[in-house]
């Protein structure tokens, strides 16, 4: 079951991401949907869901880009690890709990990967990438309150009682 | 090894955080080369955004609207043609060394861009081993080198373009060899090393001091034998200091639309002369 979860959010967060406007991306405001949903299974869902849909956002993600293979299901799947292990010390159900969490992972994961490429000999100077990253992050912070709401009420993560379902076939 | 075991049972999701990490760092384009045999699986989800604005694509039962939307899509072919058929007359005008430079041109489309992260920037192209490519060939488009194949699958590729900040792949000192000159005079030019800095901006290094000056034009070198030279690389915007009063580094214009690429042209050397020609330098 956490698989199917996890396939479908990560299907959803690339679609969201491949039709995200093209001109809005190159100016770095784009929210991280794969974060995003990370973040969603990490919050919403049980046990140790954020993680395993991190890494599969990360791995799914990897044949679509230059960064090193594996890296970003790395990074993805230690933020859901850290969501899980954390939520019940986070009042989740609050939208300003909600941004200040998703733009705080998405500052950190993108500092991380700015740092990243500097210790690999990044071209140029990496300062200017930080512009990026501050607008990547100030996206995802906006959008997180109303994607994980969405993913909330389509009750993807939602964990079902036991004996829910079967009163309807009686 | 019990305990061991038991330990990883307990901390599976940190264990495969962890695995990945050591991964990332032995293998960047994973094992086998992993990635590039993927990426051919991640083309058709991204060729989405193109086919949504075809004919066809929504539900639509009014004649005129659907004829309307048929003649945008006639238009906007006709558009892309007309840029297609400028880069190839573009390339014709290209004079590069039949001696020298025995090169066979393959036509790419661009599949999708990279879908990670806004600062990355590469390409994935519909061409791959099958059609003769491989890693550190050049593209260009009309005469404009636009980047370097980073990671070469069976019918896929990914274009490393110039303005990604990453490092480049192998042999790399070698292929971001560029000239500085300034047009119309009969001096020679500086080499420096190209670099990429951010979108649609790039970084020349290494050149002597006072070497470059705005409007001067960026072409390749021409001291990899896997790219011609004279390329057309772009134009200085800026030049200052480079560390030392004896360097000086430009910011460089791209001359191509690196953003709006939608075809190149890879431009493959055989590799015997490859190796013939790199023996002789040595």
């Amino acid at each position: 079951v956490t698989a199917v979860r996890a396939g479908a959010a990560v299907l959803l967060a690339l679609l969201a991401a491949l039709l995200w406007p093209e001109g809005w991306t190159d100016a770095g405001w784009r929210p991280e949907f794969l974060l995003l949903a990370t973040l969603a299974a990490g919050l919403l869902g049980k046990g140790d869901e954020g993680a395993w849909t991190g890494i599969a956002a990360g791995l799914a993600v990897a044949p679509l880009t230059l960064e090193p293979f594996g890296w970003d299901a790395a990074l993805l799947g230690a933020l859901g690890l850290a969501v899980s292990r954390t939520r019940p010390s986070l009042r989740a159900d609050r939208a300003g709990v909600r941004a200040t969490v998703a733009g705080t992972a998405a500052l950190l994961l993108g500092l991380l990967r700015v740092l990243r490429l500097g210790a690999a000999g990044a071209g140029g100077p990496v300062a200017p990438l930080l512009a990026t990253v501050l607008a990547g992050a100030a996206a995802t912070a906006v959008a997180a309150p109303t994607v994980l709401f969405l993913l909330d009420a389509a009750g993807l993560f939602r964990s079902r009682r036991p004996g829910a379902g079967r009163a309807s076939l009686v | 090894m019990r305990r061991i075991r038991e330990v990883l049972d307990r901390h599976r999701p940190a264990a495969a955080v962890a695995a990945l990490l050591l991964g990332a760092a032995l293998f960047p384009a994973g094992p086998d080369g992993l990635r590039a045999r993927l990426a051919g699986l991640g083309a058709p989800l991204a060729l989405l955004r193109a086919s949504s604005g075809a004919p066809g694509a929504g539900p639509d039962s009014a004649d005129t609207r659907r004829l309307r939307e048929e003649v945008e899509w006639l238009q906007g072919r006709v558009r892309t043609l007309e840029a297609e058929n400028a880069g190839l007359r573009e390339f014709r005008s290209l004079r590069l060394d039949a001696r020298k430079q025995p090169l066979r041109v393959v036509a790419a489309r661009v599949a999708a861009r990279d879908a990670a992260w806004p600062y990355r920037r590469s390409v994935l192209i519909d061409r791959g081993t099958e059609d003769g490519l491989r890693r550190g060939l050049p593209a260009v488009s009309g005469k404009c080198l636009v980047g370097f194949v980073a990671e070469a699958g069976p019918r896929t590729s990914r274009i490393q373009l110039l303005d990604d900040p990453g490092p480049r792949a192998d042999d790399a000192r070698l292929r971001a060899a560029v000239r500085v000159f300034r047009p119309g005079s009969k001096e020679e030019g500086a080499e420096g090393v190209l670099s990429g800095e951010r979108r649609d901006l790039l970084r020349v290094r290494m050149l002597p001091a006072g070497a470059a000056v705005p409007g001067d034009l960026v072409v390749t070198s021409g001291a990899d034998p896997l790219v011609p030279e004279g390329l057309v690389v772009g134009r200085v915007l800026d030049a200052g200091e480079d560390g030392s009063p004896k360097l000086a580094a430009a910011h460089v214009a791209p001359s191509a639309d690196l953003a709006g690429l939608r075809e190149v042209f890879v431009l493959v050397a055989p590799e015997a002369d490859v190796r013939a020609e790199r023996g002789a330098k040595r």
